[in-house]
């Protein structure tokens, strides 16, 4: 026993580093291996009370208020463009039969009051949470392009995981011609993304515009991503691989629409 | 309760609200990538007293690493490089040992011994945190150079702010 003790005394620090090193390892295989789990076990939307708090200072009390009141004006005006409604008829739209049209897609203003912007990893908090009708799943936009996919919920604030994360990927379209493939990001330049699995038959040019494509339900369609910089095909790959320029800059993002589909409900009995 | 205990059980928390509210916010930097990152919290673990049990060191590390990562929603990623860090101290201090030793009762500032013995210790305790916690985020030495890139270029960044927070307060323990 006091041998025991003694080459405790000896070996103690090692033990210990050797035990917390264990524990670190298995949060962080954990946290890679499946994103989902990190995201409901995150401190970050409880966390987001205190940080809100912080962020108070730095806004001043009637720009708050106004910034708001805006927000909630863009949302609304933001639900009333064509692709916020489902396209009840296949002819073309006419101003006559607008009361005829179903509404598919709500806007929730949001403002984002954590970010965390490093590594390949990154998520936002915001202010909305289930309190206020936000789901897991739901898509996020700001006023220049698609921000990212909200990952958790807690009453008040929810957690997104944006365009700029590994295990990202976004149905996307080169708006010319309808091609569309997956928007992936390979983890260094926060401006710039990859368009993949676009056939080598598509005609490209540099310059072109890469909306959503509407595919995932999540996005209504032509919300504006980016613009085509350069691509490329690798040898053996009948795909184009796409550096797309992004329009948004996520790392300066201050408020963001979270936007609920009305009709995915009948989308799901559908695939059931 | 002895002095040393509140002292640094203070420092912890402050320690871990500049990093967690302000720092967080600037990770941002220049050329458009996320390389340039302050990171102050070793510093807590630098100014720990010399006659602290290797055992508590660790588990303060850790909690420290835990709380960091809490902020940085990267549970462990952190914590992993500041308990390794925190069991590299001794070897570190050994290795740049002053001819005389250290005094037990002291804890290793800029005040106690000098501004280039500091500058020394600080910036190997930087390099072996920045380099591990580099390649634990990136998880894969496939990476390697953008480990290198991400470790110096938050090497210099960080230091610079170390120094400025040891200038501006600089504790005698």
């Amino acid at each position: 026993m006091k041998n025991l003790l003694r080459n405790f005394k000896k070996f103690g620090g090692i033990f210990t580093f050797l035990f917390l090193e264990g524990v670190c390892f298995f949060l962080i295989v954990r946290y890679n291996e499946d994103q989902q789990l990190i995201a409901i076990s995150s401190a970050n939307t409880y966390l987001g009370a205190t940080v809100e708090k912080a962020d108070d200072i730095a806004d001043y009390f009637s720009l708050t208020r106004q910034n708001e009141e805006l927000r909630r004006e863009n949302a609304e005006l933001r639900g009333r463009l064509d692709n916020a409604y489902y396209q009840g008829s296949t002819f073309v739209e006419d101003s006559l039969f607008m009361a005829h049209r179903e509404h598919q897609f709500e806007y929730i203003p949001a403002k984002v009051i954590n970010k965390t912007m490093v590594g390949g990893h990154n998520t936002l908090v915001l202010n909305r949470g289930k309190k206020h009708g936000v789901e897991k799943h739901m898509g996020v936009v700001s006023n220049l392009g698609i921000v990212g996919i909200v990952v958790a919920v807690s009453e008040r604030y929810s957690k997104v995981m944006t365009i700029l994360h590994r295990q990202s990927s976004i149905s996307a379209a080169i708006k010319r011609n309808h091609y569309f493939g997956s928007l992936v990001w390979k983890g260094n330049d926060p401006t710039e993304m990859d368009l993949i699995a676009i056939p080598q038959h598509a005609k490209l040019e540099v310059g072109d515009t890469i909306q959503s494509s509407g595919y995932s339900n999540i996005f209504p369609e032509g919300i504006q991503i980016g613009k085509v910089e350069s691509f490329k095909r690798a040898k053996g790959d009948n795909n184009y691989t796409i550096k797309v320029r992004l329009n948004n800059d996520i790392s300066n993002l201050q408020h963001a629409y979270i936007i609920k589909n009305k009709m995915l409900e009948d989308l799901k009995k559908l695939e059931e | 309760m002895d002095n040393a205990v509140v002292t640094n059980l203070i420092r912890f928390l402050v320690i871990l609200a500049i990093q967690g509210f302000v720092l967080t916010r600037i990770s941002v930097g220049m050329f458009g990538q996320f390389y340039f990152q302050i990171i102050l919290y070793p510093l807590f673990i630098m100014l720990l007293p010399f006659r602290t049990p290797r055992a508590l060191q660790l588990i303060l590390a850790f909690l420290l690493g835990l709380g960091v990562d809490a902020f940085y929603s990267s549970p462990g990623v952190h914590a992993s490089a500041s308990v390794f860090v925190a069991f590299a101290r001794p070897f570190i201090l050994t290795a740049i040992a002053p001819r005389e030793g250290y005094n037990v009762n002291y804890s290793p500032t800029m005040k106690r011994y000098s501004f280039a013995w500091f500058l020394r210790y600080a910036s190997l305790m930087m390099v072996f945190h920045l380099f591990f916690y580099f390649s634990v985020e990136a998880f894969t030495f496939v990476y390697i150079v953008d480990i290198l890139l991400k470790t110096a270029s938050s090497f210099i960044s960080s230091m610079v702010f170390i120094l400025t927070v040891m200038f501006i307060v600089n504790p005698e323990d």
